[in-house]
C-alpha cells in the first residue's frame, strides 16, 4: 500500500488560524515556510500547539539538527514555542527572508538601562 | 510573607523564571522572566530581603529579535550572573552571559556561552557557592542543542574565563536533551543532569569531582513515565503548551552524608497512568500527574527507587516543581503547582512541602499563593504557565517563582518562605565549673546554680508536644527526656522549673518552647580528673539535643562567680569622699592622688589584714552596688568610686608568682564580653617573663570599647604612652598555703569616672598615646547610668582565657554588670519608664553563613502583666530582625515601631536574633515601660543575655604551660558536631519601684550631667543615636516625676538644675525640688498668708508657709507668671525650705 498523503492544512487556512492578514509580516512569513515534506508525516494529525510552518522554518533554519523518527516533536527546541509566541505578538515584526540576519560575531557591550520599580 | 507580584503591572504575559539568593548577602535577591511582548529578558531584584522589587532588562546584541529562558545566579562577590537565549530573525539561538556588580540594576554582555552553536535551548546556570568547595565561583552552565546535551564552565575570579562547551551526552540519549539541572556540594563535587524525555525516557548524570575539568560515567538516575516531555493536564494541555517534564536536583554532603537529589514531575504510574503523557483535557481521568523523588546517599553512584512526596487520592495534577536544599542544614524544599483544590482540575495553586530527614518523609503540603491561576480562560496567554519556575533557598529563607494570572495576565510572583525546622538545643548558662569554685559554692550555700541551663526546641505545635496552658504556669509536666553521662557525686540535675512558650496563648502553629533547668552542688567529689566532660542529652518529640559541661580541677589563680556571672562575688564596688575611712586607710583630699593613695592603701590593708575589723563580706556588698556617677556630694565634695577584687589560689607547694588585675570599665551595660586580645581585652606585655604588662583600651576600628583603671595614677596623656603605665598594687605574689588551704588575695582599683576635668584618651585612638589634641575625661565617654566592669585576671604563662570565652565561662574573668533604675509609682508612663543603654556583638559571619545567628535573651522573669519593652537598634533596621525571628519562633510578639525600633511584650523570654555585618558592636537601648499599679517596695529584675553557638572542640584548658583540647565527643547535631549555645554575656536590670518625690532630684542631675556627655558625642559616632534617645527618655522620666527637663542644663557635674544643689541627692536624702509655676496664693480667714499652689506637670502641689519673705517670692511668682522651682524636705515635702526664681514667659510679640 502506497504511503498515504497527510491531511496538510491550506495556507488560507493558517493565516486564518494566525489571525492576520496574507499580505502582513506574519502572512508573509507563513506563505514562505509550506515546505511540509520536510516534516514526519504524523505531525500534520499530533495536535501540538507548535503550527506547521514554524515547524518548516525552524527545519529549514536548522537542517543539521536531528529530529527522533520515533517522536518527530522531540526535536524542536522548547524555545521554538516562545519564539512562536513571539512572532504572534509582533505579527509585524520581518523575519525570514525580509529580515536581515546579523550573527553577533562581534558583540558590542551594551548595558540595560534600568526600566522601572515593580 | 504573603505572596508578592515581582513584575509590576505590565501589559506583557511573562512566564518562565529563575530566582537565586544571594547566599553572602541575603537581603539581595535575583529573578528573571520571559517577556513576551519584549525583546529582552525582564529581570527583578530587590535589596531589602525580597520586601520589594524593581524591574529591568537585558542588553539584547546585535541582530536579535528577542530573548527567553532566563536563567540566573550569584558569585560570592555579589557579581550577578544571568543566561539567555538570543534569537535572531533567523531563528538562530544563542547562549548568552551577562553580568551585573550593582545587585542586578544595570548589566553588561559577558560572552557567547554556546560557542558557534544554533540551537541552544532551555539552559541552566549554577554557581559553587560553598565556603569549602576548592571550586567556589565556578559558573557553570548546561544546554542542549538539539539532541545533544552540553556543559561550560568559567573559572572563578574576576580572571576566570569561559571554556569551551563539552558534549556530556552520548548514545544513551536519543531525544532533545531538554530539562536537565546542575548542582554542587560543600566538597565541590558537580552534578550534571539530563533526561531523555522525548526518546528513551531516561535521566542521567555524570559527576565531575574536579570542578568541571573532567567527568565521570553516565549514570542512569531513573525512567520517566511520560513518553513525551510535556505532560498533557486540563489545567496546561498540550494542544496549547502542557506543563514541562525537567529535573529539578540539591545536593549535601558533610563529614557522614553525601546526598543527591532528583525531583521531577511526572504520571503517577498507577493503573491508568503508567503510559502516555497525562489525562489531556478528560477532567475525570484517573490518570494524574505527581511530583517524584529518587535519593542516591552514595554521592550519586547508586539511586533509590523514586517516590511520590504527596500523592493524593483525588484526581488532580501536579506540575511544574522545584527542588532547594538549604546548604546550612541540609532541609530539602520543594515547591509545585497543584490543582488539587479545583474539582475542575483547571485552576491550581503553589504548594510547598519540607523534608528534614533526607528525603524520606515529608510535611504536609503548605499553600503558599493567596489566589490561583487559571491558563485555560480565554486570553490566556499561548505560553500558558510557560516551561519552568523557580526556587532558591538558604539558612531557613526560601523564594519560590513562578507564573501567575490571577490578575488575567501572566506575571511573576514570589513569596518568603520561612522554613521553620524541629530541632533542639542547650543554652548554658555555664559550659564549665571549677573545683575551688565549687567548693566555694558549696561553702557558701549557694550549690544551687539556678537557672543552670535551658533546652529550647522549635517548630513543634502545642498539640504535638502535648503542651497545655497548665504546663506554662507552674512546674511543667510536659519535659524533654534528659539524660547526664556519667554520673557525677556531689552534682544533680533538677527536673525543669519551668517551660516558657513563645506564644503563651498557644496558638497550634509551630513555635519556640524553653525549659529552665537548675543544677546543685553538694560536694567537690565529683572532680576526680583534671577534666571531667558530663554529656547531658535531651530528646523531646523527634528531636534531640546535646551539650558538654566540663568540671575542671584548677590550681591556678581564680576568680568566682558566684550564683550569678554578671554579679560576681569576687568583684566588688564602694564610694568613698575625703575623710571616708574604709579598711584601715582614710581618703585624705578631693584630688585622684589622694584617691590613689586610698586604694593603694585600702589593697596594702585588705591583704595585710590591718582593716580596723572591716571585711571584704561584711563591708561591701555582693548584690545591689553600682559604680555611681555622682562627682560630688550635697556638699560639693568630690565622690570617688573604688573597685575591689577577691583572687583565689591553692596549692600545695608553689606560690603564684606575679599575678596581675586587669580591670576593665565598659561604658555601658554590655553582653559583648567574649574574650578577644585584639580588641576589647587589649594589653600590652614586654614580653619578658614577670615584666611589664598592662591592660590597654579596648579598641576596634579606633572606637573605645573598654577603658583600662588602675590603682596608680594614670600617666601624664600628653607625654607618656599607656604601654608604659606602671600599676605596682595590682601585680603581687601569692602565697600558698601548704595544707591546701584556699588563700585570698586583693586587688583594687579607682574607677575615675567622676572626674570630668582629667581629660585622658582621644574619642577615636588610632594608638596608645602620648595623646594630643582634643581627648576626653572616662566620664565623657561613658554612655550609660550604669557601666559594666570587668576584672580580668593575668599571669605568665598567659592564664587559660580561650577566645571567645565570657565571665561566665572562665574564671579569670569576673564582672559587675548591674543597672539599677528606679521606678515611680504609679506615675504615668513616663515614670515608669527604665531605659539603659547596651551593646551587643554582630553574629559572626561565620556562624551567620550557616544559619547560626547569636540572639539576645530577654529573661523578663517576674515583671507585671502589660510591661512592654522597646529595642532601639540604630545600627540595623527591624525588619532584618523580624526575619530571622520569623524563621524559629515566628516572632511571637515582636513588632516593628520605626526603622530602627522593635517592641515586645515583655511576658517570659524574647529571643531576638542579631544580624550580622556591622564589624564593630551593636549600640542599642532597651527601654522598659512597666503598666500603672506597680507599687511602692516592689523590685523587678530582667537579665538580658547574649546567646552564641559554640560546639564541642573549641575549649581547650591549660595548665602550668600545657595545653589540652578537650576529647571530642560526636553525638549527632550540626554536621555531626554536638552544637548547642553558650551565654556569651550577661547583664541584669534591676528595677526598684520608688516614689516620684524621692527620685526627682537624682534624676534630674542625671540628665543635666547626661546632656553634658551628649555634647561630647559628635554625630556619627557610634553611640551617638542610642545615647541622644536615651537622653530624651531621661528628660521623659524627669517629666514624668514633676520636675521640668526644659529647665535641666548640661553640666559635667550634674549642677545644670537650678535650685538644686549639684551633689548627689543620696548624699542628701532629704532635698527635694519641684518645678512649675505659682497658679495660686492662699489666705486664711484673717487674710493671713498661709501658703501657695505650685502648678507642675504632676499636677498642682500644695506648700504651707506663713512667712512674708515667702509671700513675696510666691506673689511676684504668681504675677509675673515665673518658672520657679520650690525646695522642700522628703519628709516634709509641703513645707518650702526655698524657692529658686528662674525665667519669666516667653515674650509675646503681639
Amino acid at each position: 500500500m502506497g504511503r498515504q498523503t497527510p491531511p496538510w492544512p491550506t495556507l488560507d487556512a493558517q493565516i486564518e488560524a494566525a489571525g492576520v492578514s496574507k499580505h502582513s509580516e506574519l502572512g508573509k512569513l507563513i506563505a514562505e515556510n509550506q515546505d511540509f515534506g520536510l516534516l514526519e508525516p504524523g505531525e500534520a494529525t499530533d495536535g501540538d500547539a507548535l503550527p506547521l510552518w514554524v515547524r518548516v522554518m525552524w527545519r529549514k533554519s536548522h537542517p543539521e539538527l536531528e529530529h527522533p523518527k520515533h517522536n518527530p516533536l522531540g526535536g524542536y527546541p522548547e524555545v521554538l514555542y516562545t519564539i512562536h509566541q513571539r512572532i504572534m505578538a509582533n505579527p509585524d515584526e520581518p523575519r525570514g527572508s525580509r529580515a536581515a540576519a546579523v550573527p553577533p560575531e562581534k558583540p558590542e557591550k551594551p548595558t540595560s538601562k534600568r526600566r522601572g520599580g515593580a | 510573607m504573603a505572596d508578592l507580584r515581582i513584575s509590576g503591572t505590565s501589559t506583557s504575559p511573562r512566564s518562565e523564571s529563575d530566582i537565586r539568593v544571594n547566599v553572602g548577602d541575603p537581603s539581595k535577591v535575583l529573578a528573571s522572566s520571559n517577556d513576551i511582548a519584549n525583546p529582552a529578558l525582564a529581570v527583578y531584584y530587590s535589596t531589602n530581603g525580597g520586601a520589594s522589587w524593581s524591574t529591568t532588562a537585558l542588553p539584547t546584541q546585535p541582530g536579535d529579535t528577542f530573548q527567553a529562558d532566563p536563567a540566573v545566579d550569584w558569585t560570592s562577590d555579589g557579581t550577578a550572573w544571568a543566561l539567555a537565549l538570543g534569537v535572531d530573525a533567523s531563528n538562530n539561538i544563542r547562549l548568552y552571559a551577562f553580568t551585573s556588580t550593582d545587585y542586578g540594576a544595570n548589566w553588561t554582555f559577558v560572552t557567547t556561552v554556546s560557542g558557534a552553536q544554533t540551537g541552544a535551548d532551555r539552559e541552566l546556570i549554577w554557581v559553587d557557592r560553598s565556603a569549602t568547595s576548592p571550586y567556589k565561583d565556578q559558573v557553570y552552565a548546561a544546554w542542549h542543542n538539539g539532541v545533544p546535551f552540553f556543559f561550560a564552565r568559567r573559572t572563578s575570579g574576576t580572571a576566570g574565563t569561559w571554556q569551551a562547551p563539552v558534549q556530556l551526552s552520548g548514545t544513551e540519549t536519543t531525544g532533545n536533551a531538554i530539562g536537565g539541572d546542575i548542582t554542587t556540594n560543600a566538597f565541590g563535587d558537580l552534578f550534571v543532569f539530563w533526561p531523555d524525555a522525548d526518546g528513551g525516557s531516561g535521566m542521567y548524570l555524570r559527576k565531575s569531582t574536579n570542578g568541571g575539568a573532567s567527568f565521570g560515567s553516565t549514570v542512569t538516575v531513573a525512567t520517566i513515565r511520560s513518553n513525551s516531555r510535556r505532560l498533557n493536564i486540563p489545567a496546561a494541555p498540550t494542544s496549547v503548551r502542557g506543563a514541562r517534564v525537567y529535573m529539578s536536583t540539591g545536593a549535601y554532603r558533610t563529614a557522614t552524608k553525601d546526598m543527591v537529589y532528583v525531583v521531577w514531575s511526572d504520571l503517577s504510574g498507577e493503573t491508568g497512568c503508567t503510559t502516555g503523557n497525562g489525562p489531556g483535557t478528560t477532567v475525570g481521568s484517573t490518570c494524574k500527574t505527581r511530583v517524584w523523588i529518587t535519593r542516591s546517599a552514595d554521592g550519586g553512584s547508586t539511586w533509590s527507587t523514586p517516590a511520590m512526596i504527596n500523592n493524593q487520592s483525588s484526581k488532580n495534577d501536579q506540575f511544574h516543581s522545584c527542588l532547594s536544599v538549604d546548604q546550612t542544614n541540609g532541609v530539602l524544599v520543594v515547591t509545585y503547582s497543584d490543582t488539587v483544590a479545583d474539582t475542575n482540575r483547571v485552576k491550581s495553586h503553589v504548594y510547598m512541602q519540607m523534608s528534614q530527614d533526607d528525603g524520606v518523609t515529608w510535611t504536609p503540603a503548605v499553600q503558599v499563593t493567596s489566589a490561583q491561576s487559571d491558563e485555560t480562560v480565554s486570553g490566556a496567554d499561548g505560553n500558558q504557565y510557560g516551561d519552568y519556575n523557580g526556587l532558591h533557598g538558604h539558612a531557613g529563607t526560601f523564594f519560590p517563582s513562578w507564573t501567575d494570572n490571577r490578575n488575567g495576565i501572566e506575571e511573576i510572583w514570589t513569596s518568603r518562605l520561612s522554613v521553620v525546622p524541629k530541632q533542639a538545643q542547650f543554652i548554658l548558662e555555664r559550659s564549665s565549673f571549677g573545683q575551688d569554685e565549687v567548693q566555694a559554692m558549696v561553702a557558701l550555700s549557694q550549690g544551687t546554680v539556678a537557672p543552670a541551663f535551658f533546652v529550647a526546641v522549635d517548630g513543634f505545635t502545642p498539640s504535638e508536644l502535648g503542651i497545655t496552658a497548665a504546663d506554662l504556669s507552674g512546674t511543667p509536666s510536659v519535659t524533654p527526656t534528659f539524660v547526664s553521662a556519667p554520673s557525677v557525686a556531689g552534682l544533680t540535675f533538677g527536673n525543669p522549673t519551668q517551660l516558657i512558650a513563645a506564644d503563651p496563648s498557644l496558638p497550634d502553629v509551630p513555635q519556640r518552647f524553653t525549659w529552665v533547668y537548675p543544677l546543685t552542688f553538694t560536694s567537690d567529689a565529683g572532680f576526680t580528673a583534671t577534666v571531667v566532660n558530663v554529656a547531658l542529652t535531651a530528646t523531646i518529640g523527634s528531636v534531640t539535643a546535646s551539650a558538654v559541661i566540663d568540671l575542671i580541677q584548677q590550681p591556678n589563680p581564680y576568680e568566682v562567680d558566684g550564683q550569678t556571672s554578671w554579679l560576681s562575688t569576687d568583684l566588688r564596688v564602694f564610694q568613698a569622699k575625703n575623710g571616708d575611712t574604709r579598711f584601715g586607710a582614710q581618703l585624705n583630699g578631693t584630688s585622684t592622688a589622694a584617691a590613689s593613695t586610698f586604694i593603694k592603701a585600702v589593697i596594702g590593708n585588705l591583704n595585710t589584714g590591718a582593716t580596723g575589723g572591716q571585711t571584704y563580706e561584711n563591708t561591701l556588698s555582693a548584690g545591689d552596688t553600682e559604680v555611681a556617677l555622682y562627682p560630688t556630694d550635697s556638699s560639693g565634695t568630690a565622690v570617688f568610686n573604688f573597685a575591689v577584687a577577691r583572687v583565689r589560689y591553692r596549692g600545695l607547694l608553689q606560690d603564684a608568682s606575679t599575678v596581675r588585675v586587669f580591670f576593665r570599665l565598659f561604658p555601658a551595660l554590655t553582653v559583648s564580653l567574649a574574650y578577644d586580645t585584639a580588641t576589647t581585652y587589649r594589653q600590652y606585655s614586654d614580653g619578658l617573663p614577670n615584666g611589664q604588662k598592662i591592660g590597654l583600651l579596648g579598641l576596634q576600628n579606633n572606637n573605645i570599647l573598654s577603658i583600662p583603671c588602675f590603682a596608680e595614677q594614670r600617666v601624664t596623656p600628653g607625654t607618656t604612652a599607656m604601654t608604659a603605665q606602671a600599676d605596682p598594687a595590682n601585680v603581687r605574689d601569692i602565697l600558698h598555703d601548704p595544707s591546701g588551704a584556699e588563700v585570698v588575695a586583693y586587688f583594687g582599683c579607682l574607677l575615675d569616672i567622676n572626674q570630668a576635668s582629667e581629660a585622658r584618651f582621644p574619642l577615636h585612638p588610632t594608638t596608645d598615646g602620648p595623646y594630643t589634641g582634643t581627648l576626653q575625661s572616662v566620664l565623657s565617654l561613658v554612655r550609660n547610668e550604669h557601666q559594666c566592669l570587668v576584672a580580668e585576671l593575668a599571669f605568665d604563662p598567659a592564664p587559660a582565657i580561650d577566645p571567645g570565652d565570657g565571665p561566665s565561662t572562665s574564671d579569670k574573668l569576673a564582672q559587675r554588670n548591674l543597672s539599677l533604675v528606679e521606678s515611680d509609682n504609679p506615675g504615668d508612663v513616663g515614670s515608669r519608664r527604665i531605659p539603659n543603654t547596651f551593646e551587643v556583638r554582630p553574629t559572626p559571619a561565620s556562624h551567620a553563613a550557616f544559619g547560626l545567628h547569636d540572639e539576645v535573651m530577654f529573661d523578663w522573669r517576674d515583671l507585671p502583666a502589660g510591661t512592654v519593652a522597646r529595642i532601639y537598634l540604630p545600627d540595623t533596621g527591624p525588619d532584618q530582625v523580624l526575619e530571622l525571628a520569623a524563621r524559629l519562633y515566628m516572632a511571637r510578639g515582636l513588632t516593628r515601631v520605626d526603622a530602627h525600633t522593635i517592641q515586645v511584650e515583655a511576658r517570659g523570654v524574647t529571643y531576638l536574633p542579631i544580624p550580622e555585618g556591622a564589624d564593630i558592636n551593636h549600640t542599642g537601648l532597651l527601654s522598659i515601660d512597666l503598666p500603672p499599679g506597680v507599687r511602692k517596695g516592689q523590685r523587678f529584675d530582667v537579665v538580658v543575655r547574649q546567646l552564641t553557638h559554640t560546639g564541642r572542640g573549641r575549649k581547650s584548658v591549660v595548665e602550668k604551660g600545657e595545653v589540652r583540647t578537650h576529647a571530642s565527643v560526636q553525638t549527632g547535631g550540626q554536621g555531626g558536631m554536638v552544637v548547642w549555645q553558650e551565654v556569651l554575656g550577661a547583664f541584669q536590670v534591676g528595677i526598684p519601684v520608688s516614689t516620684r518625690e524621692v527620685l526627682l532630684a537624682d534624676e534630674l542631675r542625671l540628665l543635666s550631667l547626661m546632656r553634658w556627655i551628649l555634647l561630647q558625642i559628635p554625630p556619627g559616632d557610634r553611640w551617638y543615636r542610642a545615647f541622644l534617645r536615651y537622653v530624651d527618655e531621661l528628660a521623659l522620666r524627669v517629666r514624668g516625676f514633676g520636675g521640668d527637663p526644659s529647665l535641666v542644663e548640661p553640666s559635667p557635674t550634674g549642677s545644670g538644675v537650678p535650685g538644686l544643689p549639684s551633689g548627689h541627692g543620696g548624699q542628701d536624702p532629704h532635698l527635694l525640688g519641684f518645678a512649675g509655676k505659682v497658679s495660686a496664693l492662699l489666705y486664711d480667714r484673717y487674710g493671713d498668708f498661709e501658703g501657695f499652689v505650685l502648678d507642675t506637670d504632676r499636677g498642682d502641689m500644695r506648700f504651707d508657709s506663713r512667712e512674708h519673705t515667702m509671700e513675696d517670692l510666691a506673689d511676684r511668682a504668681w504675677r509675673q507668671r515665673l518658672h520657679v522651682v520650690v525646695r522642700a524636705t522628703r519628709e516634709a515635702p509641703h513645707k518650702p525650705l526655698g524657692m529658686v526664681l528662674l525665667h519669666g514667659p516667653r515674650p509675646h510679640w503681639g
